[in-house]
């Protein structure tokens, strides 16, 4: 698949492939991570599956409703901050997604709930093989447009 | 106090008891997809439609000097908008809410406006004019 060059077209991109897709999938895993609990898994993980969820949701916010529109106005002198706080926000992102892999590979199937299981490790793998290229998009390609642009 | 214009809304802001972090959710007037004949000639005359939020922006009363210096720094800052919605977020013990402490209010406010529940907010035109929803 070939990637968007321009900052419009990454934007666009980010939003269809990325956002729309973590809002799309981020709700089922979260309610079989809950069933699967309900029905003796450990370590619980649902409660700790939400907190990241509403932390993303917060943070898709912030790029759709300040960082976006900015770089489609071509930037300005406050955007180098809100980068700064982007990036730091993925780097918290990342410490998350380590934890909960480490917790998922600990998941214990009680008797009967190994499909369920199985599908919930396979969400949960691609929802962060998913965040891993869209922070990798945005820290390496979309933000360096930004960044080095001088003061307006 | 009436507020009849954006200025009045900032004065008004400036002067309540505990320091306030005012709100704005920029939006634009859109043509649904499926709009009528009808719905689309009152749109070219400039009513009706929906209003999508496009951006966002937190700020204190002592950040803003005018409606005329939102507008210049919303120009800079993003895409052209019809609507702006304002609400205040009120501080606590003489302490003004953070940035941070902003964000989520402002993204139930985002949510608000999607779903069409504008009544807790003031709506302003791009001359700075509060709106009224008939």
């Amino acid at each position: 698949m070939s990637v968007p060059s321009t900052a419009a077209e990454l934007i666009d991109h980010i939003l269809t492939r990325f956002h729309e897709t973590h809002r799309r999938e981020l709700p089922g895993i979260v309610a079989l991570a809950r069933e699967l609990e309900g029905k003796g898994a450990t370590p619980t993980l649902a409660d700790d599956l939400d907190v990241m969820a509403k932390a993303l949701e917060m943070h898709m916010f912030k790029e759709e409703m300040r960082l976006f529109p900015m770089m489609e106005q071509g930037g300005n002198t406050l955007i180098v901050h809100l980068i700064d706080d982007m990036q730091a926000e993925h780097l918290d992102h990342a410490d998350v997604v380590a934890e909960l892999e480490h917790r998922m590979a600990d998941l214990v199937a009680p008797a009967g709930t190994e499909p369920d299981v199985a599908a919930l490790r396979a969400a949960v793998a691609k929802l962060f093989d998913d965040l891993a290229q869209h922070v990798q998009l945005e820290e390496t390609v979309l933000f360096p447009m930004f960044e080095a642009r001088p003061a307006s | 106090m009436t507020i009849a214009s954006f200025d009045d809304l900032l004065r008004s802001a400036s002067q309540q008891t505990e320091p306030q972090r005012l709100l704005f959710v920029f939006t634009a007037a859109e043509l649904p997809d499926d709009a009528t004949p009808e719905q689309r000639a009152r749109f070219q005359v400039g009513e009706g439609g929906t209003l999508t939020p496009l951006m966002c922006v937190d700020k204190s009363p002592d950040e803003l000097p005018s409606f005329e210096a939102l507008l210049e720094e919303s120009r800079r800052a993003g895409p052209g908008w019809d609507i702006v919605f304002v609400a205040a977020l009120s501080g606590s013990a003489g302490r003004s809410p953070t940035s941070t402490e902003a964000e989520a209010p402002l993204q139930r406010m985002v949510e608000s406006i999607k779903s069409g529940r504008i009544g807790s907010f003031i709506p302003f035109d791009i001359h700075g004019q509060p709106v009224s929803f008939g």
